[in-house]
């Protein structure tokens, strides 16, 4: 991996990234998983000022069901979501 | 498959012993360029042009030098040019600079160099050089007009053409029934070895001695071209080419970034520069191929004898003249095999190779025949329709008989294989051919069931050309030649140092297989080395399956010279007569007699140890080495057939079953053997279905990674069904070269398999669904 220099902000809830993403003027990416930005970002083809990732982020990787939907986080790993029993 | 220590009595030549390089390489040792570390290891990175065609009007790397980079430019190797060279009248000689100079010709040349700790910090190095660029016009297709030279000796930017001519065209067509004529455009794509180029250059300067890792085909060569590039004694420069992980002809040829790698370690003493291109380099800057246009003109008659062939072809040859093999490497090749396996007396092909602002253009397994046996079976598939003759009978009757053999082609080519028929019919018994045709039929009468559509081609190919063969191009060298070193140790062991290379083709096992049947030794007490030119006397290399013709010839001759040796060595110590001698497993027989009377061991130790017991007039040592050169070529032949499907609504194909049968002379291990043709068929598939390197109208590659670039994967290969049709060839071992034939059938299967299917004629690759739904749906 050879990505560009970039600017790495670990953020605590969503409304750091939405105020980290809103400073960044358009400069600002979420990182995730980092399966499509990652490969982008060693290309070089994609050069963010900062890097929000969103990881520890508390509550984004659970599921909920209820009103007749299943509710899933940004964060839920492919994984999880096939070992998921109930 | 058979264990290594099987009894050597049987002989390993024909079995599929154990590969000598499979330990080390299914256990993750092996040695490839880059797994090299060397200590004080520096890393270099290349930026390349971002322009198809634009001058270079300033270079500004003082940021990057006072950033501490080590940046080198086009003028600091303005001395060095790659110019590739033949004596065909019509060939324009032109250069390819170090890093580019003054311009630069297509988007991904190499304009600079940065050196750094690790390669990471080499990339941010380029970042801070700055370079201006004033475009120039754009030329990207080599059947349109030029829109500014690409160089300026070539105004029109043909770099080569040629006609190839027999018999007269006129009375062919003036006695035709049907004329066919068609235009055949095939799909720029690339070799796209599972490893990249790689190289590690180190000067020592106190030895005056330059030594190259690299992951070369060619390593002797390399060794030449750089020492004449390089001006240095040709024996202060070793090339090594360790494990490479794949080649296809992409690394048979010397890259400017192979070079400007050495002339940095010269500047550089005692510091091991290394570079491993990434993939996004190797579609960008690594040769492509096949990028081809035919327009087809061929007279049958009534019962669907060829009876003339007028052609017109124009390879994209790219930026550059590729070095040393020059521009003519697709366009000779084309003119010179179009006909293929088919009888034909009147002949007119016009080739031509043309530079445009895109990837230079150099050898992909099977040079241009995947995409001339696409043209010539597009035009037999047509006339078959047309005439109401079946696909298989009109190729049958048409087709070189052994009868024939040697059969001169109408480019003067001599054929001296003549079994495409046995091959074809081998084939079409094995796919079943009536009972698809029954089914393609009940489904055409009944609607149940997508369309079945069959696909068939024949090829021959030139393989292990000796020099008279390899004379065509007219390069300042001919190709026909390896040598091999046979070494007896004192223990009785046996050590090869072959001139040939591997990229994954098992060489080490086939050279190791042949001398221990020759000398009577078993295989597993045969080491083979490769790929050191400080070690092996001289081999070519590898390309137009020649290493086991003219590699596996040479470790033959020098295999009989070493026993011969032995056994007459032997002879004196036994006081027997040489021919009552057999050696087996390394004994020593009297030929009869139950028991051995004396080790190989025990010969080799009076060899080297125990002079006493030389005899008078022997030489000590057990070693040999000698040279083979077949002087001729030996053509495979081949025939490929395959049943597919295909969805109307989307224009999908889906491949029911797919059958090669191949004529590969004797095979000397039938799983390497099969290994090389499912590979090649493989490679095959996947030009004529999915790999095509596309640029836009200003010269950017728009297909920069294999997200874009699509390559097949064990899911979109289907189950090969291979057979074999052993006629052995006029050489020591009866062999026939097999590592390309596989690429030659897939683009006119699958074409030709549609046009079974659907009637639509496909006369551009490759073929995808897209392209299948528009024949289908746009008038």
């Amino acid at each position: 991996m050879k990505c560009p220099p970039f600017d790495y902000v670990r953020a605590g809830s969503v409304e750091e990234v939405v105020k980290v993403l809103a400073e960044a003027d358009g400069e600002g990416k979420i990182l995730a998983g980092g399966q499509s930005l990652v490969p982008v970002l060693a290309l070089r083809l994609a050069r963010p000022a900062v890097l929000v990732d969103i990881n520890r982020i508390p509550g984004l990787d659970s599921m909920r069901r209820g009103g007749g939907a299943l509710e899933v986080g940004a964060l839920v790993r492919h994984n999880d979501l096939v070992e998921q029993t109930d | 498959m058979t264990d290594a220590d099987q009894p050597a009595a049987t002989g390993s030549l024909g079995t599929s012993v154990r590969r000598k390089e499979d330990r080390r390489l299914v256990t993750g040792h092996g040695r490839f360029v880059s797994d090299l570390e060397l200590p004080r290891m520096r890393h270099v990175a290349f930026l390349r042009s971002p322009h198809g065609h634009a001058r270079i009007t300033g270079v500004d790397t003082s940021a990057a030098r006072e950033g501490g980079f080590r940046v080198f430019t086009g003028p600091d190797f303005a001395h060095v040019v790659l110019r590739a060279r033949s004596a065909l009248p019509s060939y324009v000689e032109t250069d390819q600079p170090v890093l580019a100079l003054g311009k630069v010709r297509f988007a991904g040349e190499p304009v600079a160099a940065v050196v750094a700790a690790d390669r990471y910090l080499a990339e941010d190095g380029l970042e801070l050089v700055d370079v201006e660029y004033e475009p120039l016009p754009v030329t990207v297709c080599a059947w349109a007009e030029p829109a500014e030279p690409v160089h300026v000796d070539a105004p029109d930017n043909v770099l080569l053409h040629r006609r190839f001519e027999a018999g007269s065209t006129a009375d062919g067509f003036a006695g035709a029934d049907l004329v066919v004529e068609r235009e055949l455009v095939t799909n720029r794509h690339c070799g796209s070895p599972l490893e990249c180029r790689a190289g590690v250059a180190l000067w020592d300067s106190a030895d005056g001695k330059l030594t190259f890792w690299n992951g070369t085909q060619v390593p002797h060569i390399v060794r030449n071209m750089i020492a004449e590039l390089l001006d240095l004694p040709e024996g202060k420069v070793r090339v090594i080419a360790p494990d490479v992980g794949g080649g296809f002809g992409v690394k048979s040829v010397l890259y400017p970034e192979d070079v400007a790698l050495c002339l940095m370690a010269r500047a550089m003493p005692g510091v091991p520069l290394k570079w491993v291109e990434d993939r996004a380099e190797h579609l960008l800057a690594a040769s492509h191929a096949r990028d081809h246009r035919y327009l087809m003109r061929a007279g049958f008659a009534a019962d669907g004898t060829l009876l003339a062939l007028e052609a017109d072809v124009t390879c994209n040859v790219g930026a550059y003249s590729v070095y040393p093999w020059t521009a003519g490497i697709e366009p000779l090749m084309a003119g010179g095999l179009l006909s293929g396996p088919y009888k034909l007396a009147n002949y007119l092909c016009a080739v031509r190779g043309v530079a445009t602002n895109t990837a230079p253009a150099g050898p992909y397994r099977g040079v241009a025949r995947p995409a001339t046996v696409f043209a010539m079976e597009a035009v037999f598939d047509e006339a078959a329709t047309r005439l109401g003759i079946d696909a298989a009978e009109i190729r049958r009757r048409n087709l070189i008989r052994p009868q024939d053999v040697p059969y001169r082609m109408p480019s003067r080519l001599v054929d001296d294989s003549g079994h495409y028929v046995e091959c074809l019919d081998r084939a079409l018994a094995a796919i079943g051919y009536p009972e698809l045709r029954a089914e393609q039929q009940r489904r055409r009468a009944t609607g149940g069931g997508p369309p079945i559509g069959i696909g068939i081609a024949v090829y021959n190919e030139l393989t292990g050309l000796g020099r008279a063969a390899s004379a065509g191009p007219r390069m300042p060298f001919r190709t026909g030649h390896d040598a091999c070193t046979v070494r007896v140790n004192p223990d009785g062991r046996v050590t090869v140092i072959s001139g040939v290379t591997s990229q994954g083709q098992g060489l080490e096992t086939t050279m190791a297989q042949v001398v221990a049947d020759v000398i009577g030794v078993r295989y597993s007490d045969v080491e083979v080395r490769i790929g050191d030119t400080d070690e092996a006397l001289w081999g070519f290399g590898a390309f137009s399956s020649r290493q086991a013709v003219i590699g596996g010839g040479a470790a033959h001759g020098t295999a009989v010279a070493v026993r011969e040796k032995m056994l007459a060595l032997a002879a004196e110590l036994l006081e027997a007569a040489e021919h009552d001698l057999d050696v087996q497993g390394g004994e020593i027989f009297v030929v009869g007699e139950p028991k051995p009377r004396i080790s190989l061991a025990e010969v080799a130790r009076v060899a080297y140890l125990e002079s006493n017991r030389l005899p008078e007039g022997f030489e000590p040592g057990l070693q040999a080495t000698k040279f083979f050169d077949p002087i001729r070529g030996a053509f495979a032949a081949g025939a490929q057939v395959a049943a597919i499907e295909v969805e109307r609504a989307t224009g999908q194909l889906s491949i029911l079953d797919y059958v090669c049968v191949e004529d590969a002379g004797r095979v000397m291990h039938p799983q390497i053997v099969d290994g090389q043709i499912a590979g090649a068929v493989a490679q095959g598939l996947g030009g004529a279905l999915y790999e095509h390197l596309i640029y836009d109208e200003d010269g950017n590659l728009s297909t920069g990674t294999l997200l874009d670039y699509l390559m097949p994967t064990s899911a979109e290969v289907p189950d090969l069904v291979i057979g074999h049709v052993a006629r052995p060839a006029a050489n020591p071992l009866g062999v026939r070269g097999v590592g390309e034939g596989g690429t030659l059938g897939p683009y006119a299967v699958l074409a030709g398999a549609v046009h079974d299917a659907l009637g639509v004629y496909l006369d551009t690759l490759p073929v995808s669904p897209a392209s299948v739904w528009k024949e289908l749906n746009e008038p």
